[in-house]
């Protein structure tokens, strides 16, 4: 694995659920060699399950997937006590009206696909870990 | 009854005419809008596709490029030799290669698709080649919908005489139709098959169907059961006209809560 010597490894630890494998596999790339723990998967189900028997401090969902939607998967996380902060990473725009909806349901932040730069991500990462919303 | 006369452009008419002529005008003014939200519409449909095969493309070329110039930066390849940076170099760039061939064949494939057609009626439309063609622009969002979309296409189809764009319109209207009949999850099967020397195409759904007082308008212009603002009647009235052209036949069976099936029947080429 490419990575930085002796870097810490208190970082947040990630989970990535997206259809879209190329760009699941693309944020493993990123944040392992930077020291974060992340798990990927293509597959709603197997995100909620990740949820379920893993500790995350941040999810970063897919908002529209066949089978289960992110936003189902955030209300099953939320209804079980699970405090992790959600920032949701997508393709599916409607002028803000979801953004507005998924934000009062609890997610910390939405961001639009093709997402502007994988460093203001890390840099959004780090700042829902240290803020209490 | 008295009547008035008006003059327009120098001319003198009588009030009915003119109220002819306003009622005349303000109809074909309907006619334009609404031919112009079914446009709308078409595109709202096609939108979600476009983004999904765009932007994941753009976004990973573009994140692939980011990510090693920040690990130049960063100092995670220093201690690497040369020829691990070099094969990392090159696996990243057949990643950019594949993901902007990837957003090429989905511009390409739209552009051809919004292409205006000529009207031109050639021996060679093959109904597999348009219906994948077709499917392939809107089987992401059927996905998204839990619509599942099958096909049972006979080997061996005959080609039939038509437009080919045509053709491809009144897939798309169907299909697009069928999906928006679907209320939570369900299927759309489309089968083809060769009966009698002509090409019959079926497109059934498992959506909320209709009822006879509805079926009995669907091609009607203007009609539609859907919510003000989703449909604007004119999708299966353009459709049918399409068939016609092509001197094709269209009928339509229906079931309340069980779903719809749409016939086409095409002639095929003889020699």
């Amino acid at each position: 694995m490419w990575g930085k010597r002796g870097e810490s490894m208190n970082k947040p630890r990630i989970l990535s659920v997206d259809d879209e494998p190329n760009f699941t596999d693309m944020l493993k790339q990123y944040f392992e060699p930077r020291g974060y723990q992340i798990d990927v998967t293509s597959k709603s189900e197997k995100g909620l399950e990740f949820l379920k028997t893993n500790k995350y401090d941040v999810a970063l969902l897919d908002f529209k997937m066949s089978g289960l939607g992110g936003d189902e998967i955030m209300r099953q996380t939320k209804d079980e006590g699970n405090e992790i902060k959600i920032i949701f990473i997508t393709a599916f725009s409607d002028s803000g009206k979801t953004k507005e909806r998924l934000i009062n349901e609890g997610a910390y932040a939405f961001m639009e696909k093709p997402i502007k730069s994988l460093k203001d991500l890390e840099d959004l990462i780090n700042r829902a870990v240290k803020t209490d919303k | 009854m008295q009547k008035f006369s008006l003059s327009i452009d120098g001319k003198e008419h009588d009030t009915e005419i003119y109220k002819h002529f306003l009622f005349s005008e303000k109809l074909s003014e309907a006619q334009a809008q609404a031919a112009q939200r079914e446009k709308m519409a078409v595109i709202g449909t096609l939108s979600a596709g476009i983004n999904h095969e765009i932007c994941n493309p753009l976004g990973i070329a573009r994140g692939q490029c980011e990510m090693f110039l920040l690990n130049l930066k960063e100092g995670i390849y220093d201690d690497r030799p040369p020829e691990e940076l070099i094969e990392k170099a090159r696996e990243i760039m057949e990643k950019v290669i594949n993901e902007m061939d990837r957003a090429t064949v989905i511009t390409k494939k739209l552009s051809l698709f919004a292409k205006p057609s000529n009207g031109t009626i050639t021996n060679d439309v093959n109904v597999r080649n348009e219906l994948k063609e077709v499917i392939s622009f809107v089987e992401h969002d059927l996905k998204l919908d839990n619509i599942s979309i099958k096909t049972d296409i006979e080997e061996g189809l005959p080609h039939i005489a038509a437009d080919r764009k045509q053709i491809q319109e009144i897939f798309f209207n169907l299909i697009r139709n069928a999906a928006q009949s679907i209320e939570n999850k369900g299927e759309i099967l489309i089968r083809a098959t060769n009966i009698n020397n002509k090409v019959n195409i079926e497109i059934k759904d498992t959506g909320i169907g209709m009822d006879k007082n509805h079926l009995a308008q669907i091609f009607d212009s203007f009609f539609t059961t859907k919510e003000p603002g989703e449909g604007t009647g004119l999708g299966l009235f353009i459709v049918k006209q399409i068939v016609e052209k092509n001197e094709g036949r269209i009928a339509v069976k229906s079931e309340l809560g069980v779903g719809t099936t749409f016939h086409l029947r095409f002639n095929t080429v003889t020699f």
